[in-house]
């Protein structure tokens, strides 16, 4: 199956003669050697050649996206965009000028965990169960949410050093989410680095000295549980009720009723009639198309003991009023944006200044909701730690350098009111002051709280998110470590 | 006194149809379905009910009254649920122009119902069997067009 996959597609405009000068050339090559899984994200290498301004459009199956850029005349242009993984990628490309150019990028989609060698070791063994893909540095994709092809990475530090500034950009984001990875021959330097950035407290990441260690370390790392948060869409139940539009629709349908009442009682003529019919109609179809759209902004991170990294998920709601094509932001500061289900007809907009997707387009109608998730990590500095106190109560001390405001302790089943606590202070939780939840969040805390651990709840302060509404909402699960030498004192 | 007839008969059709959507979109969105089947069967709904009431209601006043009584009856009914309308088309999947043919053919439906009824006036004569006759034939059509109504229903997303 391998050898029938083109792994580097070149496609040259259908043009069937040498190219001329200034001829619109399209190149498209998948990540990872075009391997992925399905339902996954892989990335696709686009080079332009010609000149004047382009539109790219790629399709993966449900997923379309569009890109421009402006190639200069024997200066090529590089795109990267994260795709849906599908077994067919197809990229088209339109010159303003005029020409065109279209690829089929055929990906080989495993069931198995994949696994990605990146070193030029020739005798590892994958641990079972893992599907094994040799790679070289060119291969690793330059956006961290390709990653979610892989399952695996095994990569040295020649490799390592072969990366541009964008790869080793998303290597580190795929380190950061949690992703398993074994570094090998790497220096101390680096491996240090790698080892602070590595999410999960370091669980999913491990450096050796040989290839030969690698299988080992990486059968080390699978024993180990990485903790993740709820899925992004899961996060629908911490939700508040989008009600804006239905809102003002109530209004508008009642306006147009009182309209047409009056009309009966003061103009009973039959052309009267019409044209005050008419008239509400039209008015209240256009104050509704008239609103914005209402979008809602949840954000779950949680952190374990001693972790650097809080991982994070997040659902953008939208709830839109316009029928016909409406365009979505995508908030820069939030990763790996994906439809949380299937999204009909949309389109991402790839922006090539700031390597993301910008925006999506959707046909929207009103009352029509749609749902983005997302998924990465930001550092934390708050760090806790608790101890059993006696009489059925526990302490709960604040490790960090950094005070910390108001929350909610989740503990043995129950919520208590924290207030803010300085750096070294306690804070002495009694099971007296313990409420059931009465709230989504704190439902949801404890259920994410494991038996025997403590965990706080904060609010997290969106604010610096573009496109965050006011009724958005963000939380942090912070799980204390259990002080062992002082428990039960 | 027809206009206001019609117009208010319209409305009081209208009314319960905009509020069962609107309700049954109100729980939808907060338990996370779908709203687009709902504005469908409101759509659908209207263009059912309203040639119902115009068959029952018009061919009456037109057979009492005449032509243009039948007309000022029938048509207001037909135009109170406009405002309703374009909301529900907002947040339904079916296209404007099949939306608007089903109206413009209940607009033409409503005037054939006075010709009707002001034919039924001239040929009987008898007013002791017009208006029976005129009730029957109306609780007829609007039993035609509930048989009929499926025919139109895929062409508003139902």
């Amino acid at each position: 199956m391998r050898d029938a996959l083109t792994l580097t597609t070149l496609a040259l405009a259908a043009a069937l003669a040498a190219p001329a000068a200034g001829a619109l050339e399209l190149t498209a090559t998948p990540a990872w050697q075009g391997w992925s899984r399905p339902g996954r994200t892989t990335e696709i290498e686009l080079r332009v050649a010609g000149s004047g301004n382009v539109t790219i459009t790629v399709v993966a199956d449900r997923h379309r996206a569009t890109a421009a850029t402006a190639p200069e005349p024997g200066r090529p242009t590089r795109l990267r965009l994260p795709v849906e993984a599908a077994p067919v990628v197809e990229v088209a490309a339109a010159a303003s000028a005029g020409g065109a150019a279209r690829v089929s990028v055929p990906l080989a989609l495993a069931e198995s965990p994949l696994l990605a060698v990146v070193t030029a070791a020739a005798d590892l063994h994958a641990p079972a169960g893992f599907q094994p893909v040799a790679m070289v540095a060119g291969d690793l994709p330059a956006s961290a949410a390709a990653y979610g092809s892989i399952d695996a990475l095994l990569i040295d530090a020649t490799a390592l050093a072969a990366l541009d500034t964008q790869q080793w950009t998303a290597l580190l984001g795929y380190v950061g989410n949690c992703g398993r990875m074994v570094l090998i021959g790497a220096t101390d330097e680096a491996a240090r680095l790698y080892a602070t950035a590595a999410g999960c407290g370091g669980r999913a990441f491990a450096a050796v000295a040989t290839a030969a260690e690698a299988p080992d370390a990486l059968a080390g790392l699978l024993r180990r549980a990485v903790a993740s948060p709820p899925a992004a869409a899961g996060l629908a139940v911490i939700a508040r009720d989008d009600l804006g539009q239905w809102h003002a629709v109530v209004g508008a349908a009642l306006a147009a009723a009182a309209l047409l009442v009056l009309g009966t009682i003061f103009l009973p003529s039959l052309a009267a009639q019409a044209v005050l019919a008419a008239a509400a109609a039209i008015g209240a179809g256009w104050f509704v198309q008239s609103r914005p759209v209402e979008s809602q902004l949840l954000v779950w991170a949680e952190a374990g003991p001693g972790d650097r990294l809080a991982q994070y998920r997040a659902l953008l709601r939208s709830t839109l009023a316009r029928r016909g094509d409406t365009e979505l932001p995508i908030p820069a500061e939030l990763a790996a944006p994906r439809p949380c289900r299937e999204l009909q007809g949309a389109t991402w907009a790839w922006s090539a200044e700031d390597l993301r997707y910008g925006a999506v387009s959707v046909q929207g109608r009103l009352f029509e909701q749609v749902s983005l998730c997302f998924g990465g990590n930001f550092p934390v500095a708050r760090a806790a730690q608790w101890r059993a106190a006696g009489e059925g109560r526990i302490a709960v001390r604040n490790d960090g350098a950094s005070n910390w405001p108001a929350g909610t302790l989740s503990w043995a089943g129950t919520l208590v009111p924290m207030p803010g606590v300085a750096p070294g202070a306690e804070f002495l939780a009694d099971a007296d002051a313990a409420t059931g939840p009465t709230s989504a969040p704190g439902r949801q805390a404890l259920a994410r709280t494991l038996p025997g651990s403590v965990t706080i709840l904060w609010p997290l302060d969106l604010g610096p998110v573009q496109h965050a509404s006011d009724r958005s909402q963000g939380w942090l699960l912070l799980t204390a470590a259990a002080d062992a030498q002082r428990d039960g004192a | 006194m027809s206009t206001r007839l019609g117009m208010m008969l319209g409305l009081l059709l209208a009314l319960p149809v905009g509020a069962w959507w609107l309700v049954a979109t109100r729980v939808a969105l907060g338990g996370g379905g779908a709203t687009a089947p709902l504005a469908a069967q409101a759509l659908f709904v209207l263009s059912a009910a309203r040639p119902m009431l115009v068959s029952m209601v018009g061919l009456r006043t037109a057979a009492l009254g005449g032509f243009q009584d039948g007309a000022r009856t029938a048509l207001p009914m037909v135009l109170a649920a406009w405002p309703l309308l374009a909301l529900a088309w907002l947040a339904s999947t079916a296209s404007l122009s099949r939306v608007l043919a089903v109206e413009a053919a209940l607009l033409l439906h409503a005037l054939l119902v006075a010709l009707l009824g002001h034919g039924l006036r001239h040929a009987l004569r008898d007013l002791r069997w017009t208006v029976p006759l005129a009730t029957i034939l109306g609780i007829a059509l609007a039993a035609g067009a509930w048989l009929l109504a499926g025919l139109w229903r895929p062409a508003l997303g139902g």
